[in-house]
């Protein structure tokens, strides 16, 4: 109980950094949720593009082109057409597609020159422009079969558009099924994600400096040879770390109640988000308590926060998600508690299109735990060695 | 002042455990996001789309079967077809085993499931393939009823798959991967992560912070030439530390950084500068130790790096709709952009920008951090 309390009184010490880490960890946590699943989903959609044209043509036919992509697309007029000006759209997204009409085209167009009749440039960061492309592709293919079967030009056009109309109303038919996780707030979600790496890293930054002091050297020194047994030293510095994190823990909670109302965060998909927030919350502080275990340096503690946070939310499926990592990163993601924690979230979300199971997610919170028991071998391996070291 | 300079890369280089991190930090996170972007920057071999056809008993459904097993017996297959009926394709796209339905008939019709919402990429394929195969369709039955003795001539003559669009490209890097962003915000990162070094030299100058601060203060030497030296120092020092990382992520994982090299290491250089002079600049401010300020370092740079989208790719275009001003005052976002030009533009004038707004912070942070330390007195310590 003395070390419990001793632990408490040096936390009281850095209690104003930790409230500085934690009010600007929630401020980012908060804007994650807000902001990155949209991002990340639209990126890999069809939908209308901005695009911008360079007419060099100035044609019926390049004019017939133009209204069919205005039709489906939104054409974006510039004031400055220049290679930098263009970039800059692209770059802010004003505009997603530029598409340039050579001179000449028309004719090539009758003389049957398809090939490269047309050039483009786009973001390559999103499928939009692929799309894009596939439109184009659609309309010239169309123009091209019209044109061989030796209609007129305008013949040509005005069938294509003809067809362009005809085939109008085929936009593909959306169903919902029902889905029993189908309650889930939006960006609840996001920020039970996001929340990941908030947690990894902010409590690695704040706790670890508590964790030190009881590692310095002279008080190591004086704690080894006390009356007090080693393990009870251990498990007081154990308790007090993990008091600490569920503290924390809470306090994420209770924002994400106030942001996401209490019925939906004690609804059932609601609880499994809490329950599997909370195994995820044990794991990390047993690696903070590993880490602690060294005695670090602010500064390098700091970078090894940051090196764990951001690599494992790149790694695990936090900012990258996880159908988008390739087969060799997952396998090596498997051994990162992150990866189980994110993925039991996907499924309970449906997001992976993984079905929703009860007994992969008791499955899910079980590896969980295993890595629990793995972390705790660990800390008290790390912590022998040390006390060891000390004596 | 060439002495204090050589003294202070001495204890700089004696301080191994954070050489070794702030050496190991860009290359452990690089390799890391080169794994994680690994599979998204190539253009991988896109697996068939799995996709239930119902042919309906009509003329349409023959066209349709044959195009969809010409595509099938292609050597690399665009879709995965299972013909069945409504109810079974109905029950397979519940369980998330197909991406759609395609329905024969005069205008084929495809059904998508609004719960997959992480396969919007092959919902948006075979949208794309259904509006091609429809206008195709319709062009053929119209030259079909207006010049029936020309269509073999168009059949025979018609291939799909020209390729109409050629990509050009308006920036000066070609082959520039979307992705690169990624590392030109970790960059940015460790080259801001140097003020810890920043805040040594602020404490370590200040007599009520360390003891070594109280033996400099007594010490003759002029506090400006004592700042400047170690100023220097530890700016050249971590520098040195930063082209080993950027040499790292330009050759070893081949990411695009060396357009313009000479610039991009004098990039490198202005940031790491700015990066250890907002370090003299927070160690200035108030009386908590070292420890504190250095804690602070992260607690201002990550929401720096966090705006100019070091976790969320296009943080920078979200805040340039809503507050520009951000992205021009940022450091974070000013050392990515100093990058991004150079890979970029053929101009270099937003990149002077960049550099010129990066050495005003420096004269302010380095000017105020100076004002700070200078002739301290102090009645006991």
């Amino acid at each position: 109980m003395q070390v419990y309390k001793t632990f408490f009184k040096i936390a009281k010490k850095y209690l104003s950094s930790c409230i500085i880490y934690f009010s600007i960890f929630i401020v980012l946590l908060i804007a994650m949720s807000k902001l990155g699943t949209e991002t990340t989903n639209s990126r890999f959609e069809a939908d209308t593009v901005n695009f911008a044209v360079i007419d060099n043509d100035n044609t019926t036919a390049s004019e017939a082109l133009l209204d069919y992509l205005t039709g489906k697309h939104e054409l974006v007029t510039l004031d400055d057409y220049s290679n930098e000006s263009l970039q800059d759209y692209m770059y802010y997204e004003k505009i997603e597609y530029v598409l340039i009409i050579p001179d000449g085209y028309e004719a090539n167009l009758l003389s049957g020159k398809t090939e490269n009749i047309i050039s483009h440039s786009m973001r390559t960061d999103s499928a939009k422009g692929f799309f894009f492309n596939q439109d184009v592709n659609a309309y010239l293919d169309c123009l091209k079969l019209y044109l061989g079967a030796d209609y007129s030009l305008s013949e040509a056009l005005d069938a294509t558009k003809d067809t362009i109309e005809a085939t109008a109303d085929t936009k593909p038919e959306s169903i919902t099924f029902e889905e029993k996780n189908n309650n889930i707030v939006s960006g609840m979600t996001s920020y039970f994600q996001y929340m990941a790496y908030v947690m990894m890293s902010g409590l690695i930054i704040a706790v670890s400096p508590i964790l030190i002091t009881f590692h310095k050297r002279n008080l190591q020194e004086r704690l080894a040879c006390s009356s007090t047994a080693v393990r009870t030293q251990s498990i007081g510095i154990g308790l007090g770390c993990i008091t600490y994190c569920i503290a924390a823990w809470l306090i994420l909670m209770v924002v994400a109640m106030i942001l996401y109302r209490p019925e939906n965060m004690f609804s059932e998909t609601g609880l499994m988000f809490i329950l599997n927030s909370f195994v995820y919350t044990i794991c990390i502080t047993l690696i903070t308590l590993i880490i602690g275990s060294f005695n670090l340096e602010t500064n390098a503690l700091n970078l090894i926060s940051n090196v764990f946070g951001l690599g494992t939310s790149f790694l695990c499926g936090i900012f990258v998600p996880l159908w988008y990592l390739s087969d060799k990163v997952l396998i090596f993601s498997q051994f990162l508690p992150t990866y189980w924690y994110v993925k039991n979230i996907n499924m309970i979300s449906g997001a992976s299109g993984e079905a929703f199971s009860k007994a992969t997610y008791w499955n899910y919170i079980g590896i969980e735990a295993i890595f629990i028991a793995a972390l705790f071998a660990i800390f008290l391996l790390a912590n022998t060695q040390r006390k060891k070291k000390a004596i | 002042m060439a002495h204090i300079i050589l003294l202070s890369w001495k204890k700089l280089f004696r301080d191994k455990v954070n050489t070794f991190w702030i050496l190991c930090f860009p290359i452990v996170l690089g390799t890391l996001f080169n794994l994680a972007f690994s599979n998204l920057a190539k253009d991988e071999k896109m697996s068939p789309i799995p996709v239930a056809v119902i042919l309906e008993d009509d003329e349409y459904a023959d066209a349709l079967e044959a195009t969809i097993d010409e595509i099938t017996d292609s050597t690399d297959p665009m879709l995965d077809p299972t013909y069945c009926t409504m109810d079974e394709a109905m029950e397979l796209l519940e369980a998330k085993e197909i991406t759609g339905i395609l329905q024969s008939g005069e205008q084929v019709s495809l059904t998508i499931s609004s719960n997959m919402t992480n396969d919007t990429l092959n919902q948006s394929i075979l949208q794309a393939f259904t509006n091609e195969y429809n206008m195709q369709q319709d062009a053929i039955i119209n030259i079909l009823t207006t010049h029936p003795e020309k269509i073999a001539d168009v059949l025979d003559n018609f291939e799909t798959g020209t390729d109409y669009n050629k990509t050009v490209s308006l920036s000066r890097d070609d082959g520039a991967s979307p992705f690169t962003q990624y590392f030109f915000n970790l960059l940015a990162m460790t080259s801001l992560f140097t003020a810890v070094g920043g805040i040594k030299i602020a404490t370590e100058n200040q007599a009520n912070l360390t003891p070594l601060g109280a033996r400099k203060c007594v010490s003759p030497t002029h506090k400006l030439v004592t700042l400047v030296s170690e100023l220097i120092a530890t700016t050249t020092y971590e520098f040195l530390l930063n082209i080993i990382g950027f040499c790292y992520l330009a050759y070893v994982l081949k990411v695009d950084i060396l357009s313009r090299f000479p610039l991009s290491i004098f990039s490198l250089f202005i940031s790491c500068l700015t990066g250890v002079s907002l370090g003299l600049f927070i160690g200035s401010l108030g009386q908590k130790q070292a420890e504190f300020k250095q804690g602070m370092v992260f607690a201002v740079t990550m929401p720096m790096c966090f705006l100019s989208g070091l976790m969320i790719g296009n943080m920078r275009i979200v805040i340039e709709e809503h507050c520009p001003i951000i992205n021009k005052l940022n450091p974070a976002a000013l050392i990515s952009d100093c990058y991004y030009t150079l890979a970029t533009y053929e101009s270099l004038d937003r990149f002077k920008t960049d550099i010129i707004t990066l050495i005003v912070y420096t004269c302010i942070f380095i000017l105020f951090g100076f004002l700070v330390t200078r002739r301290q007195k102090y009645a006991s310590l």
